[in-house]
């Protein structure tokens, strides 16, 4: 069992929670999907839980008028990517948990290498696109989603695919006609309403990993911010849609399986790593320890990669690290569809190697 | 009669959170309470949106019952 720091003792006193379930928590693994008006507050109150691992997924880059409800961010960070800053800002908030950026959109290519093991996928996305495909591949996995969006000043929370429970699909079939709803760009927001929606998401998934109250699942809540009035409305699984939403994901799967980076053992690494003609690169970010002590190794955090592989060939032998494989596979296939095509990557990451403490 | 509420997109074409109706007839089903309010709010055709009736979702022809309480409930994209 890990020792908890005082941190976490006002939760850890209720008898819901106790020791056990900070021990659930501190085992527990979450992908946040959008660090925007909800994903910031979903980051900050399961940092702030002690959640043990957490990865962010956002493309995006903070804007001005990002600040007025997106917390994580200042007036500095405008034209950063959003998951890199949140990343280091949470970490300031709670450094004895990890987190770990995916500075790009969640798509069709990346969904799979991205989900990997987490268990439980926090839906704060501001397109229906990107929704379904969150759904089919959480089916896939048979993994929870946690969903919320806003319109104007009203809120909708719901937990999807919660053990086989009903799915996304289910309460909104896709249709051709969907396109027409908008999201916060067109339609303007007051901060305190992803806010709301947001610490809502947190509670759900809380309450998932530390098995206690009762998940939202097979219903979804209606919260109007104007009048501040919840309604809740119950719904049943859809086994045509979900078996589609099924079927959708499997697809992905399959696609995206063809294209296999080579992966290589911590053996044959050690071997790579000496040999000068090899480019290897370590593209965690600069916190991210323990370093690897080899002359020969470059530190290219992932936002820099692209930028820094500009004018190498594309033949040249490239082997990339990260901490746990993730993140280099998901780098070495980008690189791959960039025409590179001598990718290898530390399979499990650094953790994997059996480094003596210096 | 019955409560109707109005929700997300729905709401703005129908420029109210709510309403009610009186039939005349004894029977009145979802489908033709449907085609009443697209008669009045000819905008929400274009609009994705689910019937509720009693907070429960409901995709069947049903017929309604005096006191029910049926919500149009669209999906949102915000984030």
């Amino acid at each position: 069992m890990k020792t908890h720091s005082n941190r976490y003792n006002r939760q850890i006193i209720l008898p819901e929670i106790g020791f056990s379930g900070q021990e659930k928590l501190s085992n527990a693994k979450v992908l946040v999907i959008g660090a925007g008006g909800l994903g910031c507050p979903v980051l900050q109150n399961l940092v702030a839980a002690g959640v043990d691992c957490i990865g962010i997924v956002d493309g995006d880059v903070v804007e001005e008028t990002n600040l007025h409800r997106q917390f994580l961010y200042t007036l500095e960070d405008c034209g950063k990517n959003k998951a890199i800053i949140a990343t280091a800002v949470v970490l300031n908030q709670n450094p004895e948990v990890k987190v770990i950026p995916y500075p790009t959109y969640f798509t069709q290519e990346n969904a799979f290498e991205i989900v990997s093991d987490y268990q439980i996928i926090v839906d704060c996305t501001d397109n229906l696109m990107t929704r379904y495909l969150i759904n089919d591949v959480a089916l896939v996995k048979n993994i929870p989603m946690v969903y919320a969006s806003i319109h104007k000043f009203e809120g909708q929370l719901a937990v999807f695919n919660y053990k086989s429970g009903p799915t996304y699909r289910c309460l909104f079939p896709e249709s051709e006609s969907l396109k027409t709803s908008l999201n916060c760009n067109d339609s303007g927001v007051l901060g305190v309403l992803p806010n709301t929606l947001g610490v809502m998401q947190a509670n759900e998934v809380l309450k998932i990993i530390l098995e206690i109250g009762e998940i939202l699942s097979g219903k979804i809540v209606l919260y109007n911010s104007l009048n501040t009035t919840f309604q809740t409305i119950v719904f049943t699984i859809n086994e045509t849609e979900r078996d589609k939403g099924i079927q959708n994901g499997l697809s992905i799967l399959n696609q995206t399986s063809t294209n296999r980076i080579d992966s290589i053992s911590a053996a044959e690494f050690f071997k790579e790593i000496t040999n000068p003609e090899n480019l290897v690169i370590d593209i965690r970010e600069n916190y991210e320890e323990p370093k690897l002590a080899f002359e020969n190794i470059k530190l290219v955090s992932l936002s820099a990669l692209e930028n820094f592989l500009e004018n190498t060939n594309h033949n040249q032998k490239i082997i990339l690290f990260c901490q746990v494989g993730d993140r280099s596979k998901l780098a070495s296939n980008y690189l791959m569809k960039k025409g590179f095509t001598n990718l290898y990557h530390l399979q499990n990451g650094i953790e994997s190697l059996q480094l003596t403490a210096s | 009669m019955v409560t109707v509420k109005y929700f997300g997109l729905v709401a703005d074409n129908t420029q109210k959170k709510e309403e009610q109706f009186l039939f005349e007839n004894e029977v009145v089903t979802l489908n033709q309470l449907q085609s009443k309010l697209e008669k009045e709010y000819p905008e929400i055709k274009n609009t994705t949106y689910l019937f509720a009736v009693n907070q429960s979702i409901t995709k069947s022809n049903i017929e309604l019952k005096n006191n029910d309480e049926i919500a149009l409930l669209p999906p949102f994209a915000g984030g």
